[in-house]
C-alpha cells in the first residue's frame, strides 16, 4: 500500500533530476555552445600551420661568455639553438626578484660581459608573463619588462633579467633549476662567432671584432596567390559581397564592413585591415597572443618566420624570415610581416606573398664580411657619422638569383639603422 | 486525489521534457563529431573500406639535405673482389663470379655480412636492409642519413636473385657530399599525413595501406645536386590488384608530392625503384 503511494512522487523526483542533469550537461558542455564551436572551426582551419606561439616568439640571439670572458654568438647548422635551449632548459620556479642597478651604463655593460654566462636576447622588451608562456616556465615575479635573460653556468639559483631601456638589472632567485642541462646544450658542436658588447650612442650593440664568415643560403621561392588570401580572409562574413576593384598595379578587396585588403602586384605585398578583431589589451602577452592568432587566421606560411621586434610607441610588431638564426632583410621594406595595432579591435597587417620554404644548394657555401670597426670606419669615410647610427645588425640580404628562376639567394651583410630605418651598408657608402 | 493527479501530470510533462532534452543533447554531439578532427576522417576512411593500421600521432624531426652521385664508387671499385664490375652512368653494376646462396629466413643475416665487407661492397656501412622495398626477385639495401633511410633509386644497393634463390649480382648508387641545407625542423605526424593523403583523393575505396614509413625522398634537383626532404611514404595496395603503389606526403607541409618529369602522378614508384 505504502509503496503504491510512493511510486508517483519518487518517479516525479527522478524525472526532475534527470531533466536537471541533462540541461546541466547541455549548458556546461563547451562543445555545445556557439562560442566554442567558433573557436573549434578556427582551430581546424589552422591545421596547415605547424608553427606554435612558442616557435614564433623565440629569442633572436644566444650569446655565451666563457670563464675567461670570451663572448661568442652561437648558431648551429643542424638544430635551432634557441629552440633547443628552450626545450632542454629545466623547469624552474622563481619567486623573488631584486633590482640591482638602473641607469648606470657602465654597470650594465659589465653585467653583459659577466663571465660564465649564457644570454638570451630579444630585440625589444618582453614581459615576465610573456616569457612564462614562450618558455613554458614558472617565473612568478612581478610583471616587468626586459629584453635579455642571463643564466649563470655555475650558479643555478640565480638568473638576471636585463633591460637595455634604462640599463636595468634585476636578480631573480630560482628554485629547481639545473645548470647542467644548459651546459649540455652548449657542449653541442656549434658555429661560434666572437663578439663583444659595446655602447654606441647609448645603445647596446653587438660588436664583431674580426671578419665574420657566415653560411649563404639559396631557397626556392614559394609564392602564395592572392586568391588564397581573398578566399581565406575576405569571405568570412557570408552576408556581404566582397567588392573587388582592379587597378593598374594593385587589386582592392572590400567586404563593406570590417575587412579591407589591397594586394600590390608590383611588390607582391598585401595590406590587410581588419576592424573586427580582439587584438589589443593592456597586457603585452595578450597583445602578442592576439597577433599570433591573427597570423594563424590569415594563414601565411610561418615555418621560418619569427618575431623580430615590437615598438610600443607605434604599437607595431615586426616579424622576419630567419635563416640559421640570422634575420633576413630586404624581403620587403617591412620584413616578412608587419602588424600595426590601431585600437582594441582593429589592426593593419602588411605581409609578403613570397616565402622561403625549400632550401637548395647555394652557389658558394659561405661568405665573409668585415668587422664592425671596419664597417664604422667605412661609413665614416662615406659621410655617415657614428653619432647618427641607431643600430648595427648582421643580416641576410634577399636577392633574386640571376640564373635560376624563382630562386632567392641569401648572403650575409651589414644592416645599419639610420633615421629609424634599416639600410644595407652598401647603400650608405654609395655602392648600391 | 487532486494532488495525485497534479503529480502525474507533472510526471508526464517531465518525461516528455527529458526525452526532448536527451534528443537535443544527442543530436548536438553527433553534429559536433562530424564537424571536427582527424578521428572522423579516419572514421570516414573506414566507411570507404580502406584498411590501415592505427597511425601514430607522434611528430619527428628531419632535415632538408643535398647530395649527388659522384666518383666515390669509381674510386672504391679496384678494392672489390670476386665480381665483375662495370659502370652504367654513376651506377655500379656487378656480377658475382660465384652466386651467393640464400637460405630462406636468413636473407638479411647473409647479406648484412656481405654488405659490411669492404672487399665485396663499397661504402657498405652506409646502407641497411629494407624489408618493405625488397621483393622476390630483388633485395634492396637503402642508404641512411641522420638515422633515417633514404628511399630513392639514387642511393640503393639492389641485389638480383635468380630462380634458385641465389644472388647473382647487384647494382649500386651512392649519395655523396651530403650537406644539410637547413636546421632540423618538426614534421607532421603519421596520422595527419594519412588523413591528408585521403583528403587529396589519393587512397581509392577498398584500398589497403600496407605500410607507412618516414623516409627521405628526392624532391628536386638544383645546381646539379639532388635535394631530399623527409616524407611519409605510404604503400597503397589497390582492391583487386596485386601491385602496390607508393605515395609520398611532404612531412613538413602535408602536400602530396607528384612524381615524374611532368609532375603528373603521385605514384612514387619510379622515384624509389629503378623500373625495368
Amino acid at each position: 500500500m505504502k509503496l503504491r503511494n510512493l511510486w508517483l512522487p519518487t518517479s516525479l523526483v527522478a524525472a526532475l533530476l534527470v531533466s536537471l542533469g541533462l540541461s546541466g550537461m547541455i549548458w556546461t558542455n563547451p562543445a555545445h555552445s556557439n562560442l566554442s564551436s567558433r573557436t573549434k572551426v578556427t582551430k581546424n582551419s589552422d591545421s596547415t600551420s605547424n608553427t606554435t606561439f612558442q616557435d614564433i616568439y623565440l629569442p633572436s640571439q644566444i650569446i655565451s661568455t666563457n670563464a675567461a670572458g670570451k663572448q661568442e654568438l652561437l648558431t648551429n647548422n643542424r638544430v635551432n639553438v634557441a629552440t633547443d635551449l628552450r626545450n632542454r632548459m629545466s623547469h624552474f620556479t622563481a619567486e623573488k626578484a631584486k633590482s640591482i642597478s638602473r641607469g648606470n651604463s657602465k654597470t650594465y655593460l659589465a653585467q653583459l660581459k659577466r663571465k660564465g654566462t649564457v644570454l638570451m636576447n630579444y630585440n625589444s622588451a618582453i614581459s615576465v608573463n610573456f616569457f612564462r608562456k614562450a618558455f613554458n616556465n614558472q617565473l612568478k615575479v612581478p610583471n616587468q619588462k626586459f629584453n635579455r635573460m642571463q643564466f649563470l653556468l655555475n650558479d643555478p639559483n640565480h638568473l638576471y633579467l636585463l633591460n637595455d631601456q634604462g640599463y636595468r638589472i634585476v636578480r631573480v632567485t630560482l628554485k629547481n633549476n639545473r645548470s647542467d642541462k644548459l651546459r649540455h646544450v652548449l657542449a653541442d658542436k656549434m658555429v661560434k662567432h666572437q663578439v663583444t658588447f659595446k655602447l654606441l650612442n647609448g645603445k647596446v650593440i653587438l660588436n664583431y671584432p674580426h671578419n665574420v664568415k657566415l653560411r649563404t643560403y639559396s631557397y626556392q621561392l614559394s609564392q602564395q596567390t592572392q586568391d588564397y588570401y581573398a578566399n581565406r580572409i575576405m569571405t568570412t562574413n557570408s552576408n556581404s559581397n566582397v567588392q573587388i576593384k582592379r587597378h593598374k598595379n594593385s587589386t582592392d578587396y572590400d567586404d563593406h564592413g570590417f575587412r579591407h585588403m589591397t594586394v600590390d602586384e608590383s611588390t607582391d605585398t598585401v595590406n590587410f585591415t581588419n576592424y573586427n578583431a580582439q587584438i589589443k589589451s593592456n597586457s603585452f602577452l595578450q597583445t602578442m597572443n592576439g597577433i599570433y592568432e591573427q597570423l594563424v587566421m590569415v594563414g601565411m606560411p610561418l615555418d621560418s618566420v619569427r618575431f623580430y621586434s615590437y615598438d610600443s610607441g607605434s604599437d607595431t610588431a615586426v616579424f622576419r624570415t630567419y635563416a640559421g638564426g640570422v634575420p633576413v632583410f630586404d624581403q620587403s621594406d617591412f620584413g616578412a610581416i608587419q602588424m600595426k595595432v590601431l585600437d582594441q579591435s582593429s589592426y593593419r597587417m602588411k605581409f609578403s606573398l613570397d616565402s622561403l620554404q625549400v632550401p637548395i644548394p647555394p652557389v658558394q657555401s659561405s661568405a665573409t664580411i668585415m668587422s664592425t670597426n671596419e664597417l664604422i670606419k667605412q661609413l665614416e669615410a662615406a659621410g655617415t657619422h657614428e653619432s647618427k647610427i641607431q643600430g648595427i645588425e648582421l643580416g641576410y640580404e634577399w636577392v633574386r638569383d640571376k640564373s635560376l628562376p624563382k630562386v632567392v639567394d641569401l648572403s650575409p651583410t651589414w644592416y645599419v639603422k639610420i633615421g629609424n630605418q634599416w639600410e644595407n651598408y652598401r647603400k650608405l657608402i654609395g655602392q648600391q | 486525489m487532486n494532488f495525485k493527479r497534479i503529480q502525474s501530470i507533472f510526471l508526464v510533462i517531465f518525461i516528455i521534457m527529458d526525452v526532448l532534452l536527451f534528443l537535443s543533447y544527442n543530436r548536438n554531439s553527433v553534429g559536433d563529431s562530424t564537424a571536427s578532427g582527424s578521428n572522423n576522417i579516419l572514421e570516414e576512411m573506414r566507411k570507404d573500406q580502406i584498411t590501415y593500421s592505427k597511425p601514430t600521432t607522434k611528430t619527428h624531426e628531419g632535415y632538408y639535405f643535398s647530395g649527388n652521385n659522384g666518383n666515390t664508387l669509381r674510386q672504391d671499385a679496384p678494392e672489390l673482389q670476386q665480381q665483375d664490375i662495370r659502370f652504367s652512368g654513376d651506377e655500379l653494376v656487378s656480377e658475382f663470379k660465384q652466386p651467393l646462396k640464400l637460405t630462406n629466413g636468413s636473407v638479411k643475416q647473409t647479406l648484412d655480412k656481405v654488405v659490411a665487407d669492404p672487399g665485396l661492397i663499397a661504402e657498405g656501412k652506409h646502407y641497411s636492409y629494407s624489408e618493405q622495398l625488397s621483393s622476390k626477385s630483388e633485395i634492396i639495401y637503402v642508404q641512411r642519413v641522420a638515422q633515417k633511410p633514404i628511399y630513392s633509386r639514387y642511393c640503393q644497393i639492389r641485389f638480383d636473385l635468380n630462380g634458385k634463390n641465389q644472388v647473382i649480382g647487384y647494382s649500386q648508387n651512392y649519395l655523396e657530399g651530403v650537406k644539410m641545407l637547413k636546421e632540423a625542423s618538426k614534421t607532421i605526424s603519421e596520422e595527419r599525413a594519412l588523413t591528408w593523403l585521403y583528403q587529396y583523393n589519393e587512397i581509392p575505396n577498398g584500398a589497403k595501406v600496407t605500410w607507412v614509413h618516414l623516409a627521405y625522398t628526392r624532391l628536386l634537383t638544383a645546381r646539379g645536386q639532388y635535394v631530399f626532404l623527409p616524407t611519409w611514404v605510404f604503400a597503397v595496395k589497390l582492391n583487386n590488384s596485386s601491385s602496390t603503389i607508393l605515395k609520398r606526403v611532404n612531412a613538413y607541409t602535408g602536400e602530396v608530392i607528384k612524381t615524374g618529369d611532368n609532375n603528373q602522378t603521385s605514384n612514387a614508384n619510379s622515384e624509389i625503384f629503378t623500373l625495368t
